[in-house]
């Protein structure tokens, strides 16, 4: 075997691992995978199956079925570097105040909890309504349900600048109600660690 | 008058323009959450070291060496992450965490990248766009990973 013959042979294979470069692969999850529709050249294709691929090279576009371990061996740098997702508690209020039901106290303790096992946390809190009362109006009080227990996170020493009060208004009912009824699950406020 | 009145309005657009867009670039849209190796951060003209806590910003361009890697979760909860050798440029991001509406672009141009979709996408699906250097990728709600060799093909 001689050289010319090794440097075309290499030449040939970094060519072929160009070929196959752009690469996109749905992942499998819990729930519906709503999926990624890949647009190339006006044609749309949907990939909404666990490991479905598509592939751009040299050739053209390639559909097929992937698996967990060209998964691993292709993107596990990417894959290790994943934060770690999000994660949600829902507190309840005595009614009309920012003193938490028995049962959110310890639902509380165990955010300051998961605040400590992340590197840089930031907590979203995010206020929500019922359906009684304007749209306006109830964006303007889930705001304000957020930050009126701000203060329950800076007294614990967290810092103004990880926190974020938000107001959704009635757009997530966790109960869903017509308009104008009071619901007391869909008078709260959840909290978004991550 | 009527062109002096149009000069004069042009140049106030001008500066409500420049306004808006100084304003929202000043904006973090995401957060560093893991780093290792080499990873750094193309903004604008400068060129600065990325570390856990950093905050990332539209037109920010995360770059990893051969040995790096970096996660980011972002305003609306969806999160990405770079393995080594790769650059993302961060092209658009507008979220509005009341109504979720919002839209964001990122351009992998090289390495890879594995995407969670977040808030942005629930509201209004393919609101979330990933283009690579041979398709753009549109968002229904999903996770996934993508290779781009940039500049190869």
């Amino acid at each position: 075997m001689n050289r010319a013959f090794l440097q075309a042979a290499v030449l040939a294979s970094v060519l072929l691992s160009a070929c196959a470069s752009d690469q996109v692969i749905v992942l499998p999850e819990e729930g519906t995978i709503g999926g990624v529709v890949v647009e190339k050249g006006g044609e749309k294709t949907v990939l909404d199956k666990p490991y479905a691929e598509e592939s751009h090279g040299l050739f053209g576009a390639s559909n097929g079925m992937s698996n967990e371990a060209e998964v691993k061996a292709g993107y596990s740098g990417a894959l290790e570097a994943q934060p770690i997702p999000p994660k949600k508690y829902t507190l309840y209020f005595v009614e009309g105040s920012d003193t938490l039901v028995p049962a959110s106290k310890a639902e509380f303790d165990e955010i300051f909890k998961e605040i400590a096992a992340r590197k840089a946390a930031e907590i979203v809190i995010t206020g929500h309504t019922d359906t009684v009362g304007s749209r306006e109006e109830n964006d303007k009080l889930s705001r304000e349900r957020a930050h009126s227990i701000e203060h329950l996170f800076t007294e614990r020493g967290i810092p103004g600048d990880s926190l974020v009060a938000v107001g959704r208004g009635q757009r997530e009912l966790l109960v869903p109600t017509p308009p104008n009824t009071p619901e007391a699950k869909n008078r709260r406020v959840v909290i978004t660690v991550r | 008058m009527t062109t002096l009145t149009q000069t004069a309005a042009a140049a106030l657009a001008a500066l409500v323009l420049c306004g808006s867009a100084s304003a929202s670039a000043a904006e973090a849209i995401g957060q560093i959450k893991t780093e290792s190796g080499a990873v750094t951060i193309a903004r604008g003209k400068a060129t600065v070291a990325a570390h856990i806590g950093d905050r990332v910003f539209e037109t920010d361009t995360l770059v990893t060496g051969k040995d790096g890697s970096v996660g980011i979760t972002f305003a609306d909860n969806s999160m990405m992450s770079l393995g080594p050798n790769s650059r993302l440029a961060l092209d658009q991001f507008h979220f509005n965490p009341t109504t979720h509406e919002g839209a964001f672009t990122a351009s992998l141009k090289a390495g890879t990248l594995a995407v969670r979709s977040g808030d942005i996408v629930k509201e209004t699906p393919e609101a979330m766009r990933i283009r690579t250097p041979a398709a753009v990728l549109g968002v229904r709600g999903t996770t996934f990973v993508v290779r781009a060799n940039g500049g190869l093909l």
